[in-house]
């Protein structure tokens, strides 16, 4: 399974640099396609199924950007790595067994036979969905020139869930707002979202809990617009709560500097000394080191580790998979606290 | 309440349930006023705004002959030109039969 974990450990979208990372880790556009001649998720069969997996993965060997793709079929993947590709926001459900196919960059990918026939996506460093609309839309085109995808005049591209159909599309981007989290606002301010056509939620292997203040934001609808205003207005709501954070941590530095450099001094400690942490806690713990670097108020060394990657290898999977090839062993949250005493030294 | 989805078989309740899913692109013709009043409740227009097709697909090519020919044949009538009228009938026929679908 080595080469599962090196295989997401290489998707670019992950760390790195990218426009406003400080408190966006990445951006999604994914569109939703379906063939018109076969029945879509549980009601096709096995055989069904295998045909739009076939033609559709023909249908992508076509396509240059697919070239040199890899294919990862979650069942040949144990429970383990099927719980990896959720915690690298490759999948949302860990029973889900339609396979993937990435694009040999890793920014676009494809999930086949799943509720609908395709889902396509791309994902982008930063935030930066317009650039995501692009690339999964371009690849949607150069489909749609080589197969036909179940449409209708009133209802747009038909999707299994029909709360998506029209555009099919759907933006997403992951946030890190721990000033609105310290500052007590983050729930006002996230429910607000849904009267403006938004949905929010934690990341997908987080057990539902918004820790941290990393939540993943998303559109809610698809139908009645245009992927050009979807992906306007999208980018708008994004940057304002991007720009929001961003002026509640340069208020928290301005206005409450000791209490905040304590608190992330004592997250950063715990970090290098505690003996168990479980998951969520050290997602909060991570989270702060996050803020702390992004201020300059924990400055990161040279040798020290990316810290979106720590947030992404401290997840179950991820950390259960390291400890089998390290020899580690012991309670979960032993491992964790080990694994991150000697990363974060 | 509709009859089952002659395609898949899915039913209205099974739509109405949480996380109910449409089976197959006929759902959508054959609970199209149900879906259509579901979805005037959480958007602004039930209209696809979005992207079209770039190829025609052969059911929307036939809808697109069979508006046509009606519009002729309604013409051909208004002018009292009653033997293309018939003609016209009878290629409308038999569009309808090769493709019911379209018909609808």
């Amino acid at each position: 399974m080595t080469g599962l974990t090196e295989l997401l450990a290489a998707l670019p979208w992950q760390t790195g640099d990218g426009p406003w990372t400080s408190v966006a880790l990445w951006s999604r556009a994914t569109v939703r396609r379906n063939l018109p001649d076969l029945r879509f998720g549980a009601k096709a069969g096995d055989a069904e199924r295998e045909r739009a997996v076939a033609r559709l993965s023909q249908a992508l060997g076509e396509l240059p950007r697919f070239q040199g793709a890899v294919a990862v079929d979650p069942t040949d993947l144990d429970s383990l790595g099927r719980l990896q590709l959720v915690e690298a926001g490759l999948s949302d459900d860990p029973d889900d067994t339609a396979p993937l196919i990435l694009a040999p960059d890793g920014g676009l990918a494809a999930r086949l036979g799943g509720h609908d026939h395709l889902e396509l996506f791309a994902t982008v460093r930063g935030l930066d969905p317009l650039t995501a609309r692009r690339e999964v839309l371009e690849a949607e085109r150069a489909l749609e020139a080589i197969l036909e995808f179940a449409f209708d005049d009133a209802f747009g591209y038909l999707t299994a869930d029909p709360s998506r159909c029209g555009t099919a599309l759907l933006f997403e981007t992951m946030l890190h707002l721990p000033a609105l989290l310290i500052g007590g606002d983050l729930k006002t301010t996230l429910d607000r979202l849904l009267e403006r056509g938004l949905a929010f939620s934690a990341p997908p292997a987080a057990a539902g809990e918004i820790q941290g203040g990393l939540v993943v934001v998303r559109n809610t609808v698809t139908l009645g617009v245009s992927e050009k205003s979807l992906g306007r207005d999208f980018a708008r709501e994004a940057a304002e709560l991007t720009g929001l954070e961003t002026v509640l941590r340069t208020r928290l530095q301005e206005e409450q500097r000791l209490p905040l450099v304590d608190r992330l001094h004592r997250a950063l400690g715990t970090l290098r000394h505690c003996r168990l942490l479980p998951e969520g806690e050290a997602r909060h713990l991570l989270s702060l080191l996050r803020l702390g670097r992004e201020l300059d108020l924990l400055p990161a060394g040279p040798d020290d580790p990316d810290v979106d990657r720590l947030l992404m290898i401290q997840q179950h999977a991820h950390l259960a998979r390291w400890a089998a090839e390290n020899g580690e062993d012991g309670l979960p949250d032993a491992v964790r606290a080990r694994f991150l005493r000697r990363l974060v030294a | 309440m509709s009859a089952p989805c002659p395609r898949c078989g899915t039913t209205v309740a099974e739509l109405g349930a949480p996380g109910g899913r449409m089976g197959c692109a006929v759902c959508y013709d054959h609970f199209r006023e149900e879906l259509t009043a579901a979805l005037a409740r959480r958007v602004e227009r039930v209209a696809h705004l979005g992207l079209q097709p770039t190829r025609e697909s052969a059911a929307a090519a036939a809808r697109r002959d069979l508006a046509r020919l009606r519009a002729l044949c309604d013409r051909a009538v208004a002018e009292e030109d009653f033997e293309a009228a018939a003609r016209l009938r009878d290629q409308i026929a038999d569009l309808q039969r090769q493709d019911p679908e379209a018909a609808s």
